[in-house]
């Protein structure tokens, strides 16, 4: 390494550092490799929350365990399918659990970023 | 930059072994298909017992040990999500990168760059040589943790906030102490 190399890397912090060898690793790695590299993280993520996870976080603290238990197959399947909102809407006036309904659509809404929508649809 | 940490862990290896052996690892949650938080490594709620103890009653059957360490976070190794906006906006600036190099990924998430990050930093020492990270875990739901500034206006701050830190190596250097400060019957 040249000593202007070494001083310029040393003025550097490591923010700047970092950045930079993110640059070079961009542009002088092999596109193929880096889409294998990147391939790797992505196989790791899935859309939507994973259903238990859900489950115990609309369900904590509020009365309406039960009617999460006996509608789980449904509930799954709106974690990853929020398009029929209209059936959600009418399973929770149905339940007819106020506080349950405004914290589960709250929770809904801002995973989903559909907020004016499931609002209307309940 | 110092702080106490809180690790819970199951009980049922008992106390010798925890105090050998703990933080433990958290990698990736293979029942959930999911990333940890921050990625994975050593999780520790940052000066919060009260967290420490939620999570050992929901997630060990209440047979659960807390662990309290003392947390060295060293400039330079600590990328600090909470309290320092220069290192919030390297992050933001990593995301940046990303695109502008044609490899988008808007739907990673934090846990997923950062994985993607540990993992070219194998073979790029520098490219992310951070081994302490701490962030702040928000859910709508933090009614009770709200302060509003003044009566009238909408604007508040939380004083009860909860943060992680994750560690990805046990070393010396940032786990400075270690003793279990509550252990459920």
């Amino acid at each position: 390494m040249s000593l202007c190399k070494e001083i310029r890397e040393a003025a550097m912090d490591v923010f700047e550092k970092s950045l930079q060898l993110l640059d070079d690793y961009f542009v002088n790695t092999d596109p193929s490799v880096v889409g294998e590299q990147l391939a790797k993280i992505d196989s790791l993520h899935v859309d939507g929350p994973a259903p238990d996870e859900y489950f115990a976080e609309f369900t904590l603290g509020y009365p309406c365990e039960a009617w999460f238990q006996t509608n789980e197959t449904v509930f799954q399947t709106l974690n990853y399918e929020v398009e029929d909102l209209s059936f959600l809407s009418e399973s929770f006036n149905l339940l007819n659990k106020l506080i349950c309904k405004q914290h589960f659509n709250s929770n809904l809404a801002e995973e989903f970023g559909q907020q004016d929508n499931i609002y209307k649809a309940a | 930059m110092e702080t106490t940490g809180h690790h819970t862990c199951s009980k049922r290896n008992g106390r010798s072994y925890i105090l050998d052996h703990a933080p433990f690892f958290a990698g990736f949650n293979e029942k959930t298909h999911r990333l940890q938080f921050l990625g994975a490594g050593y999780y520790f709620w940052d000066d919060n017992i009260e967290m420490a103890t939620k999570w050992g009653e929901d997630h060990y059957n209440n047979e659960y040990c807390i662990l309290e360490c003392k947390l060295n976070m060293p400039g330079g190794i600590f990328l600090d999500l909470v309290g320092n906006r220069s290192h919030m906006r390297y992050f933001r600036n990593v995301a940046v990168k990303y695109a502008e190099s044609g490899y988008a990924r808007e739907k990673w998430s934090l846990g997923s760059f950062i994985e993607h990050l540990k993992m070219l930093e194998k073979d790029r020492p520098g490219i992310f040589p951070f081994k302490v990270i701490r962030a702040v875990d928000l859910l709508p739901r933090d009614e009770h943790s709200k302060w509003y500034f003044v009566s009238g206006k909408r604007n508040y701050t939380l004083l009860d906030p909860r943060i992680v830190i994750c560690i990805t190596e046990k070393n010396a250097l940032i786990l400075q102490s270690k003793k279990i400060v509550y252990e459920s019957l």
